[in-house]
């Protein structure tokens, strides 16, 4: 069994986001797909984690952190034709609860754009959009996370 | 072998479902859905029930669309104690541009309910406070409402 002499200073928080802007899907027609399109993580600051592949994975089996994920971005990019503000969903990979999607609509405040799950890993996707383009706003593709107790 | 323990946050967690009131009222049950797994609240008729003995963080993100050309709506939703027959926490306030747009808040209604305060158990749901032109979601990209259940240490 592997044992770090120094866990006990170990910190219970998890920070990673991504240091550069990413392209984003993009989409203009008025009906929605579903693009299972992985966001960027590149960076990870506070807590005991690595990034493989985009995806946050804790240092020590049996650990389980209660994760956020936030994303702001910018649809003022130059494509032929503009989209409509951005409004697609983001979501983490695997959840052991029992939804972990939050909306992301610029412009307007009528859904909570965080989504959250409860997980040994953490890796954020863009799913439905309605109406996307442009990048994500470096560093604010971001996870935060803390660990807790199962 | 001595193994020293590594920090954990003490509190457990449950993020559950939520679905969409039987209409688009004042007043009228936003309902909570699932089973919780780690925490030992409990859900029954849409309703989630706490305990004495520990305290409680409750978050219910709400998730909404609004007027099916527009997509307009305005709407605030706040925790309710059953138990109490009052609101509590913070509301949750969502807005679209045209519709009261001035004021602005986090779209996530959210309470802390003290071991003290819970006399055996407590009941709480989340209701429409106020809404205009609020309506169901009918598209996935409007993401999924959620409540978080957090048990924290009395």
């Amino acid at each position: 069994m592997s044992y770090d002499p120094n866990r006990s200073e170990m910190s219970e928080f998890i920070s990673a986001w991504n240091s550069s802007n990413q392209n984003l899907p993009y989409r203009v027609e008025n009906s929605e797909a579903d693009y299972n399109y992985t966001l960027n993580l590149n960076t990870v600051g506070e807590g005991d984690s690595t990034i493989v592949s985009n995806k946050i994975t804790l240092a020590e089996s049996g650990l389980y952190g209660f994760f956020t994920g936030d994303v702001r971005s910018n649809s003022d990019s130059s494509p032929s034709s503009q989209p409509w503000g951005d409004l697609y969903e983001i979501h983490f990979d695997t959840s052991d609860g029992d939804d972990s999607a939050g909306g992301n609509v610029q412009r307007t405040n009528r859904n909570d754009d965080q989504c959250y799950s409860i997980s040994s890993t953490a890796e954020l996707k863009v799913g439905y959009a309605y109406q996307i383009g442009g990048y994500t706003l470096s560093p604010w593709v971001r996870v935060l996370g803390v660990l807790i107790e199962r | 072998m001595t193994y020293t323990s590594r920090p954990i946050a003490p509190f457990k967690i449950d993020i559950l479902s939520a679905g969409n009131p039987s209409s688009y009222t004042a007043g009228q049950k936003i309902p909570f859905t699932g089973t919780p797994n780690n925490t030992t609240a409990s859900v029954s008729s849409g309703q989630i029930t706490i305990y004495e003995g520990s305290n409680w963080k409750l978050e219910y993100s709400a998730i909404f669309q609004g007027d099916a050309v527009t997509g307009q709506c305005q709407f605030e939703i706040q925790l309710y104690s059953v138990t109490d027959e009052d609101y509590i926490g913070h509301s949750a306030w969502g807005t679209t541009p045209n519709q009261n747009n001035l004021r602005k808040g986090r779209v996530v209604a959210s309470a802390l309910i003290l071991s003290s305060e819970i006399s055996t158990s407590k009941v709480i749901e989340a209701r429409i406070v106020s809404q205009a032109q609020l309506a169901e979601p009918t598209y996935n990209f409007n993401g999924k409402p959620t409540l978080r259940v957090m048990e924290l240490p009395a």
